[in-house]
């Protein structure tokens, strides 16, 4: 669907150059949602631009249906970038027009008709929930609201690409929730490709099948959300996940306790097993729960535990090598013997 | 002393009509040429539009020009043109052509102004639908610059009414020049206190309906 080949984008600054983006590759199939993370001025917000040329590439090919579009212009570029929407982080709503004008100007610069523009309208209404705000103006709706007509407007001309530059950066976490809902239920519906962008990974985990992580302009990890969250290989990958989710115990507290603490990570189907209740009937040891959670990426869930566990040496071993046969990594932060 | 048969209301009626012709005319020039040219300088410095910088530049520096003479020297300087343009050199009709020339370039600057403060997003989201320049124009950026282009309007035509006092150097008359003529010059407290005080009522009558027009078209 878009496929981004050696992207470099460059910005002339007084004396030197900046090199906003480099040497990007990626590929967005066709009906996934795509993420984008990383910290500000990663490049990741230069990156969405390129995909509809609002950001010209220095040089590389951004293919989009198989057609390099570099270089398009005039009409060629007008309708491209028809079929490919676009919503943004202050939701850009044209202030001076009601909710109905705003989703109907791009169906009007398309050339529709009154009565095509009257159905879209009210067919996109629909899909966001926003059938009773057709006659308000921006000043009046809320901030999800708002993004809801953006996402409306990017749509209009049905838009199979949409591209999505940190769309829930300025809603709390309730709206968050709400406008992710709405963007999953229109790619799940519709089948329209998603690229979003973003530096907060909760987004990240909520909605998107695959995600590529940014630093300095490169791309320096790409996959299923799911694979890289759990097993993040480059560095920066690492350290952005451990900002995102602070989750250690105070090293006063470790070195108190009596007893083995060990970290437990269990990902996927294991996450649900009734684990913990076979180590006290089985393995015989007692251990109590310093801290845990369990999260879910889309939809599956990784949780993280720290036990303290005490018994006789010999139970506590056994316990370890189930516990390391039936989840996904234990360590061993303190081997304490009673 | 003033003469006797000076009728004072008479006169404040030719006056009014003086200053009243000179303003509107002038008026709808600056609106029409100057919010064109404010719109040309907008366009040709903004990237999502057709940048330019040399057509930029060069009418930036000529409004920059035009604005720079002191009005009383423009209306010396563009004699000729007035002769040539309305076939006369005194008169209102005269006085017309400095006043628009300078009413052009104060518009053009005030419209630029309320183009560039128009959400620079808004116009981008415009352009990522796909929608052509002329169509973002009409659609978009007029319409969102339309509490500010009408704030101008207000102060363009307040501007031109002090400038038209002017207008006597060369015989235009007007509301302006009666309170010259006869109230600094002629020392008739009467006539310049009426001829203020009208002044004093119709710029707050501007500002007023300027004010409302503005408040009306603006959905923020």
């Amino acid at each position: 669907m878009i496929r981004l080949k050696n992207l470099n984008v460059t910005f002339k600054q007084k004396k030197s150059e900046l090199h906003a983006v480099s040497d990007v590759s990626l590929h967005i199939k066709k009906g996934e949602i795509y993420g984008i993370a990383g910290s500000s001025g990663a490049g990741k917000s230069t990156l969405i631009r390129t995909i509809n040329l609002l950001e010209k590439p220095a040089s590389g090919q951004i293919l989009v249906h198989n057609k390099n579009i570099v270089d398009f212009k005039g009409k060629e570029l007008r309708e491209l970038r028809r079929g490919i929407g676009m919503i943004f982080q202050l939701f850009n709503l044209v202030e001076s027009k009601n909710v109905y004008d705003n989703i109907a100007f791009p169906l009007k610069t398309a050339g529709k008709t009154k009565d095509e523009i009257k159905l879209r309208v009210n067919e996109l209404l629909e899909v966001v929930g926003l059938k009773d705000k057709a006659q308000v103006y921006p000043s009046k709706l809320s901030g999800g609201q708002k993004q809801r007509v953006g996402i409306a407007r990017a749509l209009a001309n049905n838009a199979q690409i949409l591209l999505c530059d940190e769309p829930t950066s300025a809603l709390d976490i309730e709206t968050t929730a709400a406008i992710l809902k709405l963007l999953r239920d229109i790619n799940e519906k519709f089948g329209i490709t998603i690229v979003i962008i973003t530096h907060e990974l909760e987004v990240i985990k909520a909605i998107c099948h695959r995600f590529a992580v940014m630093d300095q302009g490169a791309v320096v990890e790409e996959g299923l959300v799911y694979d890289v969250f759990t097993k993040p290989k480059h560095e920066f990958t690492k350290k952005l996940l451990e900002y995102s989710s602070k989750f250690e115990l105070p090293k006063e507290l470790i070195k108190n306790l009596k007893g083995s603490v060990l970290k437990i990570k269990y990902i996927g189907e294991t996450a649900t097993d009734p684990i913990l209740s076979q180590l006290s009937t089985k393995y015989k040891v007692v251990f109590n729960i310093l801290h845990g959670k369990i999260e879910y990426i889309r939809d599956l869930p990784v949780g993280i535990l720290y036990l303290n566990i005490n018994g006789s040496d010999q139970n506590i071993s056994e316990a370890i090598e189930y516990l390391k046969m039936s989840t996904y990594s234990v360590e061993v932060i303190n081997y304490g013997i009673e | 002393m003033v003469s006797n048969n000076f009728n004072l209301l008479e006169e404040l009626h030719l006056a009014l009509y003086e200053t009243f012709l000179m303003v509107s005319v002038s008026l709808v020039f600056a609106i029409i040429i100057g919010g064109l040219l404010g719109l040309l300088l907008f366009l040709s410095s903004n990237h999502l539009f057709f940048k330019n910088k040399v057509l930029n530049e060069i009418s930036g520096s000529i409004i920059n020009i035009i604005r720079s003479i002191p009005f009383i020297i423009l209306l010396v300087l563009l004699i000729p043109i007035s002769k040539a343009v309305v076939n006369t050199t005194i008169g209102p009709a005269a006085v017309i052509v400095p006043l628009s020339v300078s009413a052009i370039a104060f518009y053009a600057r005030l419209s630029e102004a309320s183009f560039s403060d128009v959400n620079k997003g808004v116009l981008e989201a415009a352009v990522a639908s796909g929608a052509r320049a002329r169509d973002i124009v009409m659609g978009i950026l007029i319409p969102e610059a339309l509490p500010q282009l009408i704030n101008g309007i207000t102060i363009t035509a307040i501007s031109l009414i002090g400038y038209s006092a002017m207008a006597g150097t060369v015989g235009g008359g007007g509301i302006g020049n009666l309170a010259i003529r006869y109230g600094y010059q002629r020392y008739n407290m009467t006539v310049m206190i009426t001829s203020v005080v009208v002044l004093i009522v119709i710029v707050q009558g501007l500002q007023l309906i300027g004010d409302f027009s503005s408040k009306s078209v603006n959905k923020k």
